[in-house]
């Protein structure tokens, strides 16, 4: 006897946000299974609560001259190249990953480019005890070249035992992120790509993109303040509302970024965007 | 070098090398105690592993089945070989015994060897023997064990310590008695050891028995120059071997390919698995690119795949619970083969050394406390993880500390200012110091890991977080890490 893989259900019968599941199946050309989420803990608005599975997640680093943030691509000696992707963030993300994944499933966490390999040091947390869960599931590649870098990435998402793909994004074009995003829908995994600043005015497949920027700290924790460049449907509500900054902060204990309790002094007004700081959250102003 | 175990909370040392030895080293003895009769020479310490040994000593047998057709392990430290028919191959038993301790030497191994005609014998006269490589004819054992000490007739500790307290030294000694005393003052195992060595009675040994590894080969009419016709017969000879490997329950971990050319070298081809596989899909992807590649000269008459290294692959059960027909396999068998699977892609590619896991190595050096290795290897390496605890590191550690400028108020103390690949900062906030002691036991480190470090971690104008350190004997300053 052969099945049929899908059920005729009465119209009365469906909710709506398994209409709402199916319309989003329709648009993305995609199966109707919902892609799971992870929950960043960074609360805010929903769009900073979680990040979707199946999708391309960047992360647009750090960079130690500011000027070229809004440059195409730096120019001079190579020291101007340097950037630095935001790996406290991303390690943070990995943990979150890897907790909401049954133990039995995918368990693994795949790092690809020696930029994004953190200190393995960080790679372990306290909770309860030192938990080096994260350390143990770390699989690290060094592909010697862009495409050995881009068909690792993309073997990396399709692998049904990886929960999460931490790469460096770094000079991949419009196309080549398509091949990343698809390979992405076709696993579970959570792909997040770390890009430097320069490359923010590139066209790009990922779903959402989050610029990251250093902010002043009072006390030995250092603090980012994260800012969603762009969120492109999958959470549609989210995405009309109007988008923040939020102030995170290093808790080098529990091994988690967290919104930071205490907003601290401003950012310097002559680079920082038209944002506004309050009460942990950033509005815009202009 | 010793090998040292925990016995009662202390490190007892399991065995030591000869110069130890000389040195005046026994087992036995605390590594303390050790250390102290070493004192001054750099002294190696290692885990003592006896099932690692006995594994090791098992393949040693397995690689002088070359060289005699039985041969069994004799734990811990030796091997029983049964050259019975062997002399025609050598010329005479010198010969015989010279060509294994010169092939068994070229492994790094120093071996005692003795050739007899028991097996009690042979083993007495390579251990107690003055002479690191004899032979005993046939009706001689009688003379070569007399003079040695009682200990070579493979007795327990207490038969010996009884018959030493007797007066009884030498074998010799033992000859000389009426066997009916002997039997009834120190039991018949000391009669059936030495029966055993003068060839009275029969020892049986239980000799490792060869493991032809599975192979399957194809051997064309004439000589093949078409890719096509080679790539297929590799894939079906793929699917041959994973059939004979599922009737042996097993998997491949290496496989090796020969391609046998006309009038050229035969080609070898090597793939490495991190897991034990017999997935004709998976093997295939592995094999494609390299077959692909191939130069096959004038053409290939023969092609033989051979697993040469397998693992155990259990078969998947079907059983039926509460109406429902399941897997036997575990819950995480699916994605433990999708990873085995994905590594060993990314290995094949980008080589083994490119694709690595992390352990920890104890060490307080923070870029000598993790160590990388390769997923493709057997073994892992040992690090306690444990040891490994939460702590404040930076997220970057540069792989070589990068001199700094800094400017400091107090000699000792933190940076105010400081100039890293030519730019300046102004540091507003550090924390610190750290100190981190030197390395001065090991003779590895090099010598710039021999000083004492005082870390800080600063924040500059920019909000940036570095992890700098400052050497307390020369006084110079380094950049190391990066909270990013």
């Amino acid at each position: 006897m052969v099945g049929t893989p899908f059920k005729m259900k009465r119209a009365g019968s469906v909710t709506r946000q398994q209409l709402a599941e199916m319309i989003e199946a329709i648009e993305f050309r995609r199966a109707s299974r919902p892609q799971a989420s992870v929950p960043t803990g960074w609360g805010g608005t929903a769009t900073a609560q979680t990040l979707a599975r199946g999708v391309i997640h960047e992360w647009f680093g750090l960079t130690e001259a500011p000027e070229h943030f809004n440059a195409a691509k730096p120019r001079g000696n190579g020291r101007a190249n340097q950037w630095s992707p935001p790996l406290l963030v991303l390690t943070h993300l990995a943990w979150r990953a890897l907790e909401t994944v049954e133990k039995t499933k995918e368990r693994w966490v795949v790092w690809i480019g020696r930029r994004v390999w953190p200190h393995p040091r960080v790679l372990v947390r306290d909770e309860h005890g030192p938990d080096r869960l994260l350390l143990q599931q770390s699989l690290f590649v060094d592909p010697p070249d862009k495409a050995g870098r881009l068909w690792a990435i993309d073997l990396a998402l399709r692998c049904p035992a990886v929960t999460a793909v931490v790469a460096d994004g770094s000079r991949l074009r419009m196309g080549e992120t398509r091949r990343v995003q698809l390979a992405a829908e076709q696993g579970r995994s959570l792909a997040l790509l770390a890009r430097p600043p320069w490359e923010l005015k590139q066209l790009s497949a990922a779903v959402t993109r989050w610029h990251v920027l250093r902010a002043p700290s009072p006390d030995s924790r250092p603090r980012w303040m994260i800012e969603l460049m762009r969120c492109k449907g999958v959470q549609q509500l989210a995405a009309r509302k109007a988008v923040s900054y939020s102030i995170l902060e290093w808790d080098r204990a529990k091994g988690r970024v967290r919104p930071s309790a205490q907003v601290v002094d401003q950012p310097d007004p002559a680079t920082a965007s038209p944002w506004q700081v309050s009460h942990g959250a950033v509005r815009r102003t202009g | 070098m010793v090998l040292v175990k925990i016995a009662a909370a202390r490190q007892i040392v399991a065995r030591c090398c000869e110069r130890s030895a000389a040195a005046g080293v026994r087992e036995g003895m605390t590594l303390t105690h050790a250390r102290a009769v070493l004192v001054g020479t750099p002294l190696r310490v290692h885990p003592y592993d006896p099932l690692g040994d006995e594994a090791a000593l098992k393949a040693l047998a397995r690689w002088a089945l070359r060289c005699a057709p039985l041969v069994a392990p004799d734990p811990p430290d030796g091997l029983l070989m049964d050259v019975s028919g062997c002399r025609p191959l050598y010329g005479n038993e010198q010969r015989l015994v010279n060509t294994f301790a010169d092939r068994i030497g070229r492994l790094g191994f120093r071996a005692r060897v003795a050739c007899a005609s028991t097996f009690g014998c042979a083993w007495a006269v390579a251990r107690f023997s003055d002479q690191e490589r004899s032979v005993i004819a046939h009706g001689q054992e009688h003379q070569a064990l007399t003079p040695l000490p009682i200990e070579a007739l493979r007795i327990d500790e207490d038969t010996a310590a009884a018959l030493l307290e007797v007066g009884i030294e030498r074998i010799g000694h033992l000859f000389a008695l009426p066997r009916r005393e002997l039997v009834a003052r120190f039991g018949s195992h000391l009669l059936l050891r030495m029966d055993q060595a003068t060839g009275e009675t029969i020892e049986v040994i239980q000799p490792q028995h060869p493991v032809e590894p599975p192979s399957v080969q194809r051997v064309f009419d004439g000589p093949v120059t078409q890719l096509e016709a080679v790539m297929r017969t590799v894939r079906e000879l793929t699917e041959d071997l994973a059939g004979k490997l599922q009737r042996l329950e097993s998997g491949v971990r290496r496989l090796d390919i020969v391609f046998d050319r006309l009038d050229v070298a035969a080609l070898r081809v090597l793939i490495t698995l991190s897991r034990p596989s017999r997935d004709v899909k998976h093997l295939w992807s592995l094999l494609k690119p390299k077959v692909e590649t191939i130069q096959m000269g004038f053409g290939i008459e023969r092609i033989a795949l051979t697993a040469t290294v397998v693992g155990r692959l259990r078969h998947e059960q079907i059983e039926q619970a509460d109406g429902q027909w399941r897997s036997s396999e575990p819950d995480d068998a699916p994605a433990d083969r999708a990873f085995g699977e994905l590594i060993d892609t990314l290995a094949q590619r980008l080589g083994p050394h490119r694709t690595v896991c992390v352990h920890p190595v104890e060490s307080h050096l923070p870029e000598r406390s993790f160590r990388q290795h390769s997923v493709m290897q057997t073994q892992r390496p040992q690090g306690d993880a444990k040891q490994i605890t939460a702590s404040d590191r930076p997220s970057i550690l540069l792989e070589r500390p990068e001199p700094i400028e800094v400017m400091a108020i107090t000699p000792q103390g933190p940076p105010s200012w400081l100039r890293w690949r030519g730019e300046e900062h102004r540091i507003v906030t550090a924390i610190g110091p750290e100190r981190i002691g030197n390395v001065w036991w090991s003779p590895d480190v090099s010598p710039t890991c021999h000083s004492q470090r005082d870390y800080f971690k600063v924040q500059d104008g920019a909000s940036r977080w570095l992890w700098v350190y400052r050497e307390r004997e020369a006084g110079r300053w380094f950049a190391h890490g990066e909270w990013a």
